[in-house]
C-alpha cells in the first residue's frame, strides 16, 4: 500500500499539469482536417466525374445513332399506299372548285415533282438497271393521275409556277438522272424527308380522291410509279441490312411520252429513297462494321487468395508454411486464421474493336471489387514493431490480436484496364458462342486487408504499403450473346481472373495470389 | 458545456465546434505529451497529431466513459508511436529483459511541485520513462504495458522499480534544493 500512496500522489500532481499550446498548433489541425476533407471530397468528385463521362460517353454514342438512323428512314411507310403523285394532287384538289380540279392537281404535281427534279440533279442513277420497276409501265387497270397532266397544262398553265414548261420539255440526259455526289447525301435526305412529309399529308385524303380518279381511268395510259408497297418492301429491305444512307433515285428513260411519268417516278423515287446502290453501300456499310462499340460490363462471384496463381488450392498452409513462433518474446503465439472467399464484382466501360468476323479485341476501364474473409481477435490502438518476415522492422499503429473471435472483410479496390482477345466459336448468328482471353493491367486503389505477424503473440494490422499498388491478371471467359433488344445487344457468361502478381509485396514468406470467379454481363449500345 | 452535443457538432465536421472541443481539452492534453517527450516542440508536435486522431475517429467514441479520459488514451498511444518512429527516441525504447526484479517499497515525504515532479520524470532515462509514466500516471498495469510495448511484464516491473528508486532520490534532493533556498531567503 505504501506504493499506491507514493503513485496516488503523483498521479494527482500530475492531472493538474497544464500547458497551453502555442496557436500554431490548431493551426496544423486544422489545415489537417480540411486536407482530409479534401482528400475525402476529391475522391467522391473523381468517382463521380468518372461515371458521368462514362455515362455522357455512352449516351451521345446511342443519340449519335439514332440520329444516322433517322437519316437513313426518314419516310414512314403505310401500309396501304398510293401513287405519290396522285395523293399529291388529291391534297391539292381539297382547296379548289371542283371544276379546276385538273390544272390544280397540275400544278401540286409539278410542286412535287420540282423537288423530284431537284433531287435528280444530285442522286445517282442505279445504271445496273436495278430499279425497273421504276420504268414506264404498260397500261394499267389503274392509270396514273399524271396520264391526264400533259393535256391538263397544254390548255392552262394554272399552276403558273413555270415548271409546267419545265415539265414539258424533255430532260437534257436521256437517262433523265445524273450521279449523286457523296457532298450532297444531306441535302438530299432533306429533300427526301419534305416530300415525304407532303405525300405523307396526301395519304389522308387518298379514299375521298376514288371517284375522281376512277372519271379518268379512260385516259392515256402512261408509266406507273412505284406504288406503296414496293416502297414499303424496298424499306423494310433497307432495315434488315441495317446500311447506310445511300440513296438511288430511279429514273426513267424519258422516251417521248412518258415525261411526266418519268417525273412522277423521280417524285416516288426520291421519297422512297431506299433503293440500295450496290457500288456504293457495300463500303459504307464495311466501316461501320470497323466501328469500336461502346457498351457496360457488370460481373459478381467470388474472389479468394490463393498460393499458385493459376492454381485453384486456395491458402490452406500459407500462413503455416510461412510463420513458426520463433522471436516473439511472449510464450505462445497465435496462429494466423484460415482465409475464406469473399464477394467480389465489377463493373466498367467496355470498348469492342472488331478485328474480323468472328473476333473482336474488347477493352474498357473497370472498377474492381475484391474481398476475403478471416478472422481476427480484438482491437488495441497502440503501436507495436512488425518484422514483415523480413529483418526490418517496422512500426504499426493499432492491431487486432490474433485470435479467432470476429470475421473481418479484408477488401481490395481495382482499377482495371484488360485487353482481350474475343473470338466466336460456333457460326451461328442466332446464339454466337464467344470465347476471349486475355490480361488487364490492375491498380490497387485502396484495401482495408490485414496482414499477419507474430509479434507480440501474433497480431494483424493494416499496411497498404504492404501490398504491391500494381498488377497483371490473365482472364478468360465465355460469352453468349442474348437475344438483341432493340439496339442493344445483351451477352453473359461465366469469367475466371488470376492475377500474375504477388498480393502483398513480401517477398520472403508470403505468397497470395487473387483469383476471381463469376458471372459476368455485357450491354453494348 | 454539453460534451455530447460538441461531440455530435464535431462529427457533422462543424469547425467551431472541433476548436472547442480543442480549446477544451489541449492543455491538459499537452501536459500528458510533455511528460513523454524530451521537448515542448515534440510535445506539440504529439498534440497535434493526437486531435487529429481524435477528430479522426470520433465516431468510435461510445459517450459511455468520459471524453477526456478517451482523449488522453489516443495522446499516450499517439506518444508511443512518436517515440517509437522518433529517432530521437528510438534507442531509449530498447528494452533490456530482466529476470529478477527488485520490489521498490521506497517512501518519500519530500514535496515537490507539479512541475518541477514533470520535469524529474522526463530526466529519467528513456525506457524508464514511458514504464512510469504508463503505470503511475495512467495506471496501465504491467502485463498491459508489456503488451503495448511487446515486452515481457516483468521487463516492465523491473524498470518501473528502477524508475521508482531514482526518481524518489532526486525528489528528496530537489526538496532539499528547495528548502535550502528557502533558508537562505529568509
Amino acid at each position: 500500500m505504501q506504493e499506491n500512496r507514493f503513485e496516488k500522489k503523483v498521479q494527482q500532481q500530475m492531472e493538474e499539469l497544464r500547458f497551453r499550446p502555442s496557436a500554431a498548433v490548431w493551426e496544423r489541425v486544422e489545415d489537417e482536417l480540411s486536407r482530409r476533407r479534401r482528400r475525402r471530397r476529391l475522391i467522391y468528385v473523381s468517382i463521380a466525374a468518372t461515371l458521368l463521362v462514362a455515362s455522357l460517353g455512352g449516351y451521345r454514342l446511342y443519340t449519335h445513332e439514332n440520329d444516322r438512323s433517322n437519316r437513313i428512314n426518314p419516310v414512314s411507310i403505310q401500309k396501304n399506299t398510293t401513287a405519290p403523285a396522285e395523293m399529291a394532287a388529291e391534297k391539292h384538289r381539297q382547296s379548289v372548285p371542283a371544276e379546276n380540279t385538273a390544272p390544280d392537281v397540275n400544278s401540286n404535281a409539278a410542286t412535287v415533282k420540282q423537288d423530284a427534279a431537284d433531287l435528280s440533279k444530285t442522286t445517282s442513277q442505279d445504271k445496273t438497271g436495278k430499279h425497273e420497276q421504276m420504268k414506264p409501265a404498260p397500261a394499267t387497270d389503274r392509270p396514273a393521275v399524271m396520264a391526264d397532266r400533259r393535256s391538263a397544262v397544254k390548255e392552262n398553265d394554272v399552276a403558273g409556277t413555270g415548271f409546267t414548261q419545265k415539265q414539258n420539255k424533255p430532260a437534257p440526259d436521256k437517262k433523265n438522272a445524273t450521279m449523286a455526289k457523296a457532298g450532297n447525301r444531306e441535302q438530299v435526305n432533306e429533300k427526301a424527308k419534305l416530300t415525304a412529309e407532303k405525300i405523307n399529308g396526301a395519304q389522308k385524303e387518298e379514299k375521298e380522291e376514288k371517284g375522281w380518279q376512277a372519271s379518268r381511268e379512260n385516259k392515256e395510259p402512261v408509266a406507273k410509279p412505284v406504288t406503296g408497297n414496293e416502297l414499303a418492301t424496298a424499306q423494310q429491305e433497307e432495315n434488315r441490312n441495317d446500311s447506310t444512307q445511300h440513296i438511288a433515285i430511279a429514273a426513267t428513260d424519258g422516251q417521248p411520252g412518258q415525261k411526266e411519268a418519268d417525273l412522277s417516278a423521280a417524285d416516288t423515287a426520291a421519297v422512297a429513297a431506299v433503293e440500295e446502290a450496290p457500288g456504293l453501300s457495300q463500303p459504307a456499310a464495311y466501316k461501320i462494321k470497323k466501328r469500336i462499340r461502346i457498351g457496360f460490363e457488370v460481373s459478381g462471384g467470388i474472389s479468394q487468395v490463393q498460393n499458385n496463381p493459376l492454381g485453384l488450392g486456395g491458402t490452406k498452409d500459407a500462413y503455416q508454411d510461412a510463420y513458426t513462433p520463433g522471436f516473439s518474446s511472449s510464450a505462445f503465439t497465435y496462429p494466423a486464421s484460415p482465409v475464406r472467399p469473399g464477394v467480389a464484382f465489377n463493373a466498367g466501360v467496355t470498348l469492342a474493336l472488331p478485328v474480323s468476323k468472328r473476333s473482336t479485341v474488347p477493352s474498357g476501364l473497370y472498377y474492381q471489387y475484391r474481398s476475403t474473409n478471416t478472422s481476427v481477435g480484438y482491437f488495441l490502438d497502440m503501436a507495436a514493431t512488425v518484422n514483415n518476415g523480413s529483418f526490418s522492422n517496422n512500426v504499426v499503429n493499432g492491431y487486432y490480436r490474433a485470435r479467432q473471435q470476429s470475421p473481418y472483410t479484408n477488401r481490395y479496390h481495382f482499377a482495371e484496364i484488360p485487353l482481350t482477345y474475343q473470338w466466336q466459336i460456333n457460326k451461328g448468328k442466332k446464339w454466337p458462342l464467344t470465347w476471349d482471353a486475355g490480361l488487364s493491367a490492375n491498380y490497387l486503389l485502396a484495401t482495408n486487408a490485414v496482414r499477419y505477424d507474430t509479434t507480440q503473440g501474433g497480431i494483424y494490422y493494416k499496411e497498404k504499403e504492404g501490398f504491391n499498388r500494381l498488377n497483371i491478371a490473365a482472364n478468360t471467359g465465355l460469352m453468349l450473346n442474348l437475344k438483341r433488344n432493340g439496339k442493344i445487344k445483351w451477352s453473359a457468361g461465366p469469367a475466371l481472373s488470376f492475377q500474375l502478381r504477388e498480393l502483398s509485396n513480401d517477398k520472403l514468406y508470403r505468397k497470395e495470389y487473387l483469383f476471381y470467379a463469376g458471372l459476368r454481363m455485357r450491354m453494348f449500345l | 458545456m454539453d460534451i455530447q452535443k460538441l461531440v455530435r457538432d464535431c462529427l457533422k465536421g462543424k469547425r467551431q465546434a472541433q476548436q472547442e472541443l480543442y480549446a477544451t481539452y489541449a492543455e491538459a492534453m499537452l501536459g500528458v505529451c510533455y511528460r513523454y517527450t524530451r521537448s515542448m516542440h515534440d510535445a506539440e508536435d504529439v498534440l497535434q497529431e493526437g486531435f487529429v486522431k481524435v477528430f479522426h475517429h470520433l465516431d468510435q467514441y461510445k459517450q459511455e466513459g468520459e471524453l477526456g479520459a478517451w482523449i488522453r488514451r489516443i495522446m499516450v498511444n499517439t506518444a508511443l508511436n512518436f517515440l517509437k518512429r522518433n529517432k530521437k527516441y528510438q534507442d531509449g525504447m530498447f528494452f533490456t529483459e530482466e529476470y529478477m526484479h527488485p520490489v521498490s517499497r521506497e517512501e518519500t515525504t519530500a514535496s515537490v511541485e507539479a512541475k518541477e515532479l514533470a520535469e524529474l520524470i522526463r530526466q529519467l532515462p528513456q525506457g524508464y520513462q514511458v514504464i512510469f509514466n504508463l503505470h503511475a500516471v495512467e495506471g496501465y498495469s504491467h502485463v498491459e504495458i508489456g503488451e503495448m510495448l511487446g515486452i515481457k511484464d516483468s521487463t516492465s516491473r523491473s524498470q518501473y522499480a528502477r524508475a521508482r528508486t531514482l526518481l524518489i532520490s532526486w525528489m528528496e534532493k530537489l526538496a532539499e534544493e528547495n528548502k535550502n533556498i528557502r533558508y537562505a531567503g529568509k
